[in-house]
């Protein structure tokens, strides 16, 4: 019993010595798993440079998120960026309001880390959390090139990493526009014949008003303007004349009034900075189904530069220097032609699928041998299967009667061959058209014309709308008069007499847009797994009121009109 | 019992730590050699000599294998090849104008290491004559003379790369000759380039005896061909010709036979160590070079340019039988516009990886005399320069379609034509974006516009402007020191473009 006191008193002894050694010295935990700073603690940390963009962040009452975690950007402007700055709005940093300050703030502040590497010619993959974006450029000043950002500020060091994000020092305060598209087109004398159309045609308010306060939900504008020297050029001297040759219904605010559509024509409703507009080649405008199309040739942005039916239609340039304006509503561009939308008459395509110009790069293969097309080597035919190839085949059997000799050898069907293959046609002027597949009939077992056999059912489609109609590589057509064939939906596009050279009606469409659309062609599922016996050789896109079985095409490439 | 048992192990284990004792106080390492063992013999010079190229094709550290950087340095920038969906982050960021001090292709390490190697036989391997009765002085300034040459072609390298670099010309052989060397003007470095080229051109040797070494490894061709390219570097023009004269009338080298383009094609790329050749890294099957992943995977890095056929070559679309011998099947596979140069086997049949061993072809024949026609050009002797052209072209059946005739006198006009006939020749062999810089900075910066147009080519339409106001930097157009190097030489000073 003894013997269990004395351990008792021991341990209730050292219980005791433990509880007085933990508590007289407090343990020091790490309670924070990195001591980088983020961006609040960085730019009070450095007061050399950045104590006045301290002083406004406190101000704003931003501090506390720009120094928890997140991923930020933010453009700090130097002490003395900020001293210019005040000196030019004639205040002093204490003078700001909370207001100015937090508006200052959200102007540099972007939620989301940019390092200088992702920054393009022109706004930012983000928007400010201000609700403008911001503009950058690198521009070369006596040899040494540096970043601009919103062509106010240099970056003077860049991409200094914070716990949560990114700091670029900026020599300037960033200032956000003040002025709406409008307002910079009515301010500019060369605009002022282009500025009555806008406000003749009710546009002037539509790009003059911020049409919502949440940035996500704001449409922008972006507006090609013309100068009156670019009218002049087109002999348009006075705003009467622009009136003369477009209002045609006598009121300019009627939305079918042709200066009406000029107008809308000259607005993307879309914020798109020069190189947004380079980077995809159409845009939609204001004006209900036409597009601009867009192309950057060296260094000059042309809009409506295109090629028709092989002749050259030159384009028009956006001036650079004068361009890439940033609004309250958008951004705005210098055109330094005149333009409008074309009045074009609907014209044939008929459309050799084998004559693309990645063949035509291979002068031995091209109209002389066969060759197989890896996935992905044609810009403007895909297919589904990325193990498949794209079979470009030349014949001279005199069985096989194709257009220039020429085919493409498409199986498809089962479970190794194309489910689908997508073409991008040639532009199609808007209008309405009868859509024709041309082929040679084939079957790899059994006879064409009689039932058995292989069979290849294809659906086409035309910018995803199913057309009416389906077609049968296997099929040819009837021996009938052409009106007989053209009754049923076939035609000789062939001027042999080869029966198995088979045109066959595939529907009638709307093409909306006069632009380059998809044509998609997927076998159904009735398609068998026999051998290959598939030559695609062209379509026809004929406008409706046009003769839809002539001309015929010759193997030689020869057309004939009889 | 137990005791029959303790007694023996407790012995034995007092005799264990005997029998370690003696181990215990050597402290040579075991795995490997050191200095004061090696520079004992002259089989152990040649095996150092012979160890400088074997860096030359793949680093003992890890490092990127230099013949890579070589490929990177020299192409990348340029307009002859085109990204694909493998491409790096990295090698994206270089094509598009926007390199951050981050980007490991500024990365030079494998060229230091490959220096130090040479810094090492330059420094020990004078010792070992006092230790080799059999080692000769004649043989040591032929080994000297090797490592001299490699060492000037990578300073070359790293100038005509980073503009200015430290200059290392002692080796680093332990803990205390690591020290922190600022950075060389660029001058400083070509004049120590041309310090060591000048020494080993005395003592290089002429001939080896096997093609293999004679092509493998530096000759005395070797040293006039790097002399002339930094020579036309340097716009030190009669310096460049009269080196390019010593080769060509060393009669020991002669254009490959065009007649037939897979022959021609398979003994300058495929079999290597042609009559052609001057020096080319010898990569084998026991040491294969990375282009097969850069080429020719689905994973593939780097496809040719699609100008590479429209503008460089052509195509002559009413006759296939007129191609140029250089195109379709030797540079480039046209059909998909993979580079060939280094994966195909014949004109139409491509390596195994196992077979990825094509050399990498440092100079050769046609260098000299395109370099010579560079030269005899900016002497205001065009004429001399339009013959050079046509004798290229001529052997490889060049098309009408690229033939250009600009008047003899016209120096802008014959250095624009040498370029692209330099583009044509020398097509993915790491040499046209020195070839464009070379050109471009020549009398003061006189031909930027070649650098401006080319990149307005090269960058996504959408980073075009940045790109070219970045380009009219001078500064742009060598890389940054690679952030490491800084952090760990606190003597090197960043290139201003980069800060």
């Amino acid at each position: 019993m003894k013997k269990y006191l004395s351990i008792l008193v021991t341990s209730v002894v050292s219980l005791l010595i433990i509880f007085y050694a933990s508590s007289c010295k407090k343990i020091k935990y790490v309670e924070i798993t990195t001591t980088d700073l983020n961006i609040y603690g960085y730019i009070k940390a450095n007061p050399d440079k950045y104590s006045s963009i301290t002083t406004i962040v406190d101000k704003s009452g931003y501090a506390g998120f720009l120094d928890a975690y997140g991923s930020y950007t933010m453009f700090v402007p130097t002490d003395s960026a900020v001293a210019i700055y005040l000196k030019e709005v004639g205040k002093t940093l204490s003078a700001l309001t909370d207001k100015e300050a937090q508006d200052i703030v959200k102007f540099h502040l972007l939620q989301d880390t940019l390092p200088t590497a992702s920054f393009k010619d022109g706004k930012l993959p983000t928007i400010t959390m201000y609700g403008q974006f911001l503009v950058t450029s690198v521009v070369n000043n006596g040899g040494v090139s540096s970043i601009l950002v919103n062509r106010q500020g240099y970056i003077t060091q860049g991409n200094i990493t914070t716990g949560n994000g990114l700091i670029h020092q900026v020599d300037h305060v960033l200032k956000p526009a003040t002025k709406s598209i409008s307002q910079l087109i009515d301010a500019d004398p060369r605009f002022s014949i282009f500025v009555q159309a806008l406000k003749a045609t009710g546009y002037y308010d539509t790009l003059n008003t911020v049409n919502s306060t949440d940035p996500a939900l704001r449409r922008w504008f972006t507006v090609l303007a013309e100068t009156n020297q670019a009218l002049a050029d087109s002999g348009i001297l006075s705003y009467a004349a622009l009136k003369a040759k477009y209002n045609n219904t006598g009121n300019p605010m009627d939305p079918l009034d042709s200066l009406s559509i000029y107008v809308k024509y000259h607005i993307i409703p879309d914020n798109q900075y020069l190189a947004d507009i380079v980077s995809t080649s159409s845009h939609t405008t204001l004006a209900p189904l036409e597009v601009l199309a867009s192309k950057l040739d060296n260094e000059k942005v042309l809009i409506n530069d295109l090629d028709f039916n092989g002749v050259h239609e030159q384009g028009i340039e956006l001036e650079r220097s004068t361009s890439d304006l940033s609004a309250t509503t958008g951004v705005l561009h210098t055109a330094l032609a005149h333009f409008a939308p074309k009045v074009r008459q609907p014209t044939a395509v008929y459309w050799d699928v084998a004559d693309f110009p990645e063949v035509r790069k291979l002068p031995a293969v091209f109209r002389r041998a066969n060759f197989s097309f890896a996935y992905g080597s044609i810009k403007d035919i895909t297919w589904d299967r990325t193990t498949n190839t794209m079979d470009y085949a030349y014949t001279t059997s005199s069985t096989i009667n194709v257009y220039w000799k020429d085919y493409l050898s498409v199986p498809m069907g089962n479970t190794t061959r194309h489910n689908w293959i997508e073409f991008t046609t040639p532009i199609i002027i808007k209008g309405r058209y009868k859509v024709w597949v041309c082929y040679r009939a084939a079957k790899g077992s059994g006879t064409v014309g009689l039932p058995g056999g292989s069979n290849m059912p294809v659906q086409p489609s035309f910018d995803g709308v199913d057309l009416s109609r389906q077609f049968n590589f296997t099929e040819q057509r009837p021996n009938l008069t052409d009106g007989e064939l053209e009754a049923l939906g076939w035609k000789k596009y062939s001027p042999s007499t080869n029966q198995l050279m088979t045109g066959k009606f595939l529907g009638i469409i709307d093409v909306t847009t006069t632009d380059r659309h998809k044509l998609r062609i997927r076998s159904l599922p009735a398609a068998g797994t026999g051998n290959p016996s598939d030559f695609l050789d062209m379509f026809h896109f004929i406008p409706i009121n046009q003769n839809q079985y002539l001309p015929r095409f010759n193997t030689d490439g020869t057309l004939q009109y009889f | 019992m137990l005791k029959k048992i303790i007694v023996p192990m407790v012995m034995l284990a007092m005799l264990l730590p005997l029998a370690s004792c003696k181990k215990w106080l050597d402290l040579q390492p075991q795995d490997g050699l050191t200095g004061a063992e090696f520079w004992k013999t002259k089989e152990q010079v040649n095996a150092a000599v012979i160890g400088i190229y074997a860096s030359l094709t793949a680093s003992p550290t890890g490092a990127r294998a230099n013949a890579e950087s070589f490929f990177l340095w020299g192409e990348l920038r340029a307009d002859m090849i085109t990204s694909t969906l493998a491409t790096t982050a990295e090698q994206q960021d270089v094509i598009n104008v926007n390199i951050l001090p981050t980007n490991s292709i500024a990365n030079w390490r494998g060229i230091y290491e490959t220096i130090n190697y040479c810094n090492t036989v330059i420094d020990f391997a004078p010792g070992v004559l006092q230790q080799d009765a059999t080692f000769t002085q004649d043989a040591l300034n032929k080994y000297v003379a090797e490592a001299k040459a490699v060492r000037a072609l990578m300073y070359f390298y790293l100038v005509r790369t980073f503009d200015q670099v430290p200059l290392k010309i002692k080796s680093t052989s332990s803990d205390k000759d690591i020290v922190s060397i600022p950075k060389s003007s660029q001058d400083e470095v070509l004049a120590q380039v041309q310090k060591d080229l000048t020494e080993a051109e005395q003592y290089a040797v002429t001939d080896y005896g096997d093609r293999a070494s004679n092509k493998g490894r530096i000759t005395k061709a070797a040293i006039n061909a790097i002399q002339a390219d930094v020579y036309l570097w340097q716009q030190k023009y009669t310096e460049c010709v009269a080196a390019c004269n010593k080769v060509i009338s060393s009669n020991s080298f002669g254009l490959i036979d065009g007649t037939d383009a897979n022959t021609w094609y398979r003994t300058l790329y495929v079999n290597g160590n042609s009559n052609e050749s001057i020096f080319e890294l010898q990569f084998d099957n026991q040491n294969l070079n990375t282009f097969y992943t850069l080429f020719n995977t689905t994973q593939k890095k780097f496809l040719a340019n699609s100008i590479v056929m429209d503008e460089i070559y052509t195509v002559d679309f009413t006759d296939p039988t007129k191609f140029d011998i250089r195109a379709d099947g030797a540079a480039v596979r046209a059909t998909d516009q993979l580079i060939w140069k280094y994966i195909g086997l014949s004109n139409t049949t491509s390596r195994a990886q196992t077979e990825s061993y094509a050399h990498w072809i440092m100079y050769r024949y046609a260098d000299i005399l395109l370099m010579k026609a560079e030269a005899q050009n900016q002497l205001g002797n065009g004429q001399e320069a339009l013959n050079i052209i046509d004798i290229i072209r001529t052997r490889a059946r060049a098309l009408v379609a690229t033939q250009q005739n600009p008047a003899p006198g016209d120096k802008d006009g014959v250095a624009d034509y040498i370029l692209k006939e330099r583009a044509r020749e020398f097509a993915f062999e790491g040499k046209r974006w020195y070839d464009l810089l070379r050109n471009a900075r020549r009398d003061n910066y006189h031909r930027m516009d070649l650098l401006l147009d080319m990149v307005a080519t090269t960058v996504p339409p959408n980073r075009q402007q940045s790109a070219i106001a970045k380009f009219m930097d001078q500064n742009c157009h060598y890389l940054p020191i690679y952030y490491y190097e800084l952090t760990t030489n606190k003597s090197l000073v960043q290139n201003p473009f980069y800060k």
